[in-house]
């Protein structure tokens, strides 16, 4: 409950679509998505994304921060404790703004998921 | 009297709108005919003129550039690892220290494609991510290849505010 309402505070910022957050070993733990992405394809989505960070961090990159750019949208990475937390925004996202939020989120989210 | 092309050597000047329709058939191994230009080889060049003797194409070097052509980012600092590899994972160029580079981009635009069609998007034109002391970035440089970049965030730092991590 507390992890959605954090996930929440993301969509105040403007471009934001969404969010969900991966653990280090690809498991979706937390999700606050538009009804269009469901579970079953979100997960494989999560277990990708965890695939590419373990990738750069077997490599000695490890991630604290990425972005995904698509071009019309961006996915926005932020790690903490549990593992990673991924913003959905569209292009136009002011990216100051998302830092500054993700981080304050990603450092709010609670331990256990 | 007529001065004969031998009697130049390897430095000739060429009128610069001359031959224009010629130059659909120039072999590669010919000139450019833009300008006062010098054959360039590096094998023979003195060793105080090769840092400042950039490769272009063909081995030709304008002589009339007014100052000396950029160098790459791996020319410039020996920690960041260059990779330009085919969509199908051929190398096509690949120099500094991480020999990793070459196979981590490969896989990661692979992935990020995947990422990219789960969340409803064509296509994923870059992944920077950002680590305490390096950073890597994966991009595409065209429809069939992909530029990686690797290497310490201090000397990456433009990479990373181009992508708005910093």
């Amino acid at each position: 409950m507390i992890a959605q309402r954090l996930l929440g505070i993301l969509e105040d910022v403007g471009g934001v679509l969404g969010s969900f957050v991966v653990a280090p070993e690809g498991a979706l733990l937390a999700r606050a998505m538009p009804a269009e992405y469901d579970a079953a394809k979100l997960e494989l989505t999560a277990s990708r994304v965890a695939r590419i960070l373990q990738c750069s961090a077997v490599n000695g990159v490890q991630p604290q921060d990425g972005v995904f750019d698509f071009g019309e949208g961006k996915l926005w990475i932020r790690e903490f404790l549990r593992g990673y937390l991924c913003v959905l925004c569209n292009a136009s996202v002011d990216m100051r703004s998302l830092r500054l939020t993700a981080r304050l989120v990603a450092r709010s989210l609670p331990a256990e998921l | 009297m007529k001065p004969s092309a031998k009697s130049a050597g390897h430095l000739r000047a060429v009128p610069r709108q001359a031959d224009a329709p010629a130059r659909a058939s120039e072999s590669p191994s010919e000139e450019p005919r833009t300008s006062v230009v010098r054959k360039v080889d590096p094998r023979h060049a003195a060793p105080s003129q090769r840092p400042s003797v950039a490769p272009s194409t063909r081995g030709w070097r304008c002589l009339d550039s007014a100052q000396p052509a950029a160098r790459s980012a791996s020319e410039r600092d020996p920690s960041i690892s260059i990779a330009q590899v085919s969509t199908n994972g051929e190398r096509v160029r690949h120099s500094g220290p991480d020999a990793w580079l070459p196979d981590a981009a490969e896989f990661v635009h692979r992935v990020a494609l995947l990422v990219a069609h789960d969340l409803g998007f064509e296509r994923c034109l870059s992944v920077c991510l950002r680590g305490p002391t390096s950073v890597l970035s994966v991009s595409d440089a065209g429809p069939t290849t992909i530029m990686s970049v690797a290497g310490p965030v201090a000397q990456l730092s433009n990479v990373l505010r181009k992508r708005g991590i910093k």
